[in-house]
C-alpha cells in the first residue's frame, strides 16, 4: 500500500477556523516561526494518533499531543496501574493505583484538553486488535515494552502505509526513529529479530527523565509529520544517553530483504 | 584513537566502561581491537559465525556497519556505537 501523505491529504482546508479559545490556548506555539501558524494548528486538530502503550514513553507522547491540540487520540493499554509505575507516568497519580490504565489516562487527558477526542482499547496490542488500533489513526506512536507488540504495530502500519514513530528506552538511554512505509526502513529493517535478552516487560530499569524525553521527541515527530515543518527522524535513529550527556543521530536504511516491508511494498 | 561507545546493557562485558579508545587503521581493525580487549563483548555482539547479531546495530559515526566496508579507513576522532534493540515503554 503506498504511504499516506499527511500534509497534502490534510483535512485542515475544510476545517473551521480556530476559535477564540483555541487561539488563546495555542497562542505560544502559534508564535513559533517554525511551527507553521494557524494552518498547522488546524492540521493537528484534524488528525488522529494511535498510542500504545501509554506509560512513561507513550503517555508522555499522548499528553504532549493533547496539549498541542491533536484532534483525536486512540489509546491502547491493558491492565491496572501499579505503584512501580508512578516514578515516570505523567497520566497516573497515587490515587489511581489499581485503576485500569486507560480509565485513568482518559481522565487526565480530558482534564488537560477536553477538546481532544479520546478512544481507548483496554488491552495491549496484539494480532487480534492491531487492525482496529491502526485503522482509526493517521499516525501510530509506539511506546510498547515488548517486541511482540512493537513488531505487530510495525507490520500493520507498513501494511496500511501509515507512519509510525517508535521510541524506546533502557535505564538512562533511549532512541527514536520515524518510519514512513515505502520511504524509510521499518522496525524490522533496523532490528529483524527480537533480542534474546528482552524476556518480559520488567527487564528494563527506568527513570522519569529518560522516558519523558523519548516520549517528548516522539510527540515532536508526530507534530512535524502532521504540519510538514522541521526535519524529522525519517531514515535516522536518534539516540540519547542521559548519563553521559550526549545524543547522536545514526542513518538507517531499508533492507530489500526485510520480511515486513521488503516484499509488501514491491 | 577511535572511541567505542557501549550501551548500559553491555557494560558488564567491558568492566563497566561507557566508552574506551581502541587502536586500528580500518573499521575491521578497530572492531577486532575492541573484541580482543574485551572477549565478553565479542561474545555478546557476535554469533557463532562471527557475524553481528541481528538485534544489535553497529554504527561508525552515523553510518551503519551494513553500509561501510571493513577496509574503510578510520580517523582518530571516529566513533563506534553499539546500539542494541530495546523496548522500554511501560509494562
Amino acid at each position: 500500500m503506498p504511504p499516506i501523505n499527511l500534509v497534502e491529504n490534510s483535512r485542515s482546508s475544510t476545517e473551521p477556523l480556530l476559535s477564540e479559545a483555541e487561539l488563546e490556548r495555542y497562542s505560544r506555539q502559534l508564535q513559533s516561526e517554525t511551527f507553521g501558524g494557524q494552518s498547522a494548528q488546524r492540521r493537528l486538530r484534524s488528525a488522529s494518533v494511535a498510542v500504545s502503550r501509554c506509560g512513561g514513553v507513550g503517555g508522555t507522547c499522548a499528553m504532549l499531543l493533547a496539549r498541542a491540540g491533536i484532534g483525536k487520540l486512540v489509546l491502547a493499554h491493558g491492565g491496572r496501574i501499579l505503584r512501580e509505575n508512578l516514578n515516570r507516568m505523567h497520566l497516573a497519580y497515587t490515587e489511581d493505583l489499581n485503576r485500569p490504565y486507560t480509565e485513568a489516562f482518559e481522565e487526565k487527558l480530558r482534564a488537560i484538553n477536553p477538546e481532544v477526542e479520546l478512544t481507548s482499547i483496554a488491552q495491549n496490542i496484539g494480532e487480534d486488535n492491531v487492525d482496529e488500533f491502526v485503522s482509526g489513526a493517521d499516525i501510530v506512536a509506539d511506546g510498547a515494552p515488548l517486541f511482540e507488540e512493537r513488531y505487530s504495530m510495525n507490520a500493520e502500519a507498513v501494511r496500511r502505509g501509515k507512519p509510525l514513530v517508535s521510541g524506546a528506552m533502557y535505564d538512562l538511554e533511549g532512541y527514536v526513529t520515524t518510519i514512513v512505509p515505502g520511504e524509510t526502513p521499518c522496525l524490522a529493517c533496523i532490528y529483524p529479530v527480537r533480542p534474546d535478552y528482552w524476556t518480559d516487560a520488567h527487564v528494563f530499569p527506568v527513570l522519569g527523565p529518560i522516558s519523558t524525553i523519548v516520549g517528548a521527541v516522539m510527540a515532536m515527530e508526530v507534530i512535524k509529520l502532521l504540519t510538514g515543518t522541521g526535519e524529522t527522524l525519517k531514515g535516522h535513529l536518534w539516540r540519547i544517553d542521559l548519563q553521559q550527556n550526549w545524543a547522536r543521530q545514526f542513518t538507517v536504511k531499508r533492507r530489500q530483504d526485510c520480511i515486513v516491508c521488503g516484499s509488501a511494498l514491491n | 584513537m577511535p572511541r567505542v561507545y557501549i550501551p548500559t546493557v553491555m557494560r558488564k562485558c567491558v568492566d563497566g566502561k561507557s566508552s574506551f579508545e581502541v587502536s586500528g587503521q580500518t573499521v575491521g581493525e578497530v572492531l577486532a581491537s575492541a573484541y580482543r580487549a574485551f572477549p565478553a563483548l565479542a561474545a555478546e555482539v557476535l554469533d557463532k559465525d562471527g557475524r553481528v547479531k541481528p538485534f544489535i546495530a553497529v554504527f561508525i559515526n552515523s553510518t551503519s556497519l551494513h553500509d561501510i566496508e571493513n577496509t574503510a579507513r578510520v580517523r582518530d576522532d571516529d566513533e563506534v556505537h553499539f546500539v542494541p534493540a530495546i523496548a522500554g515503554g511501560l509494562d
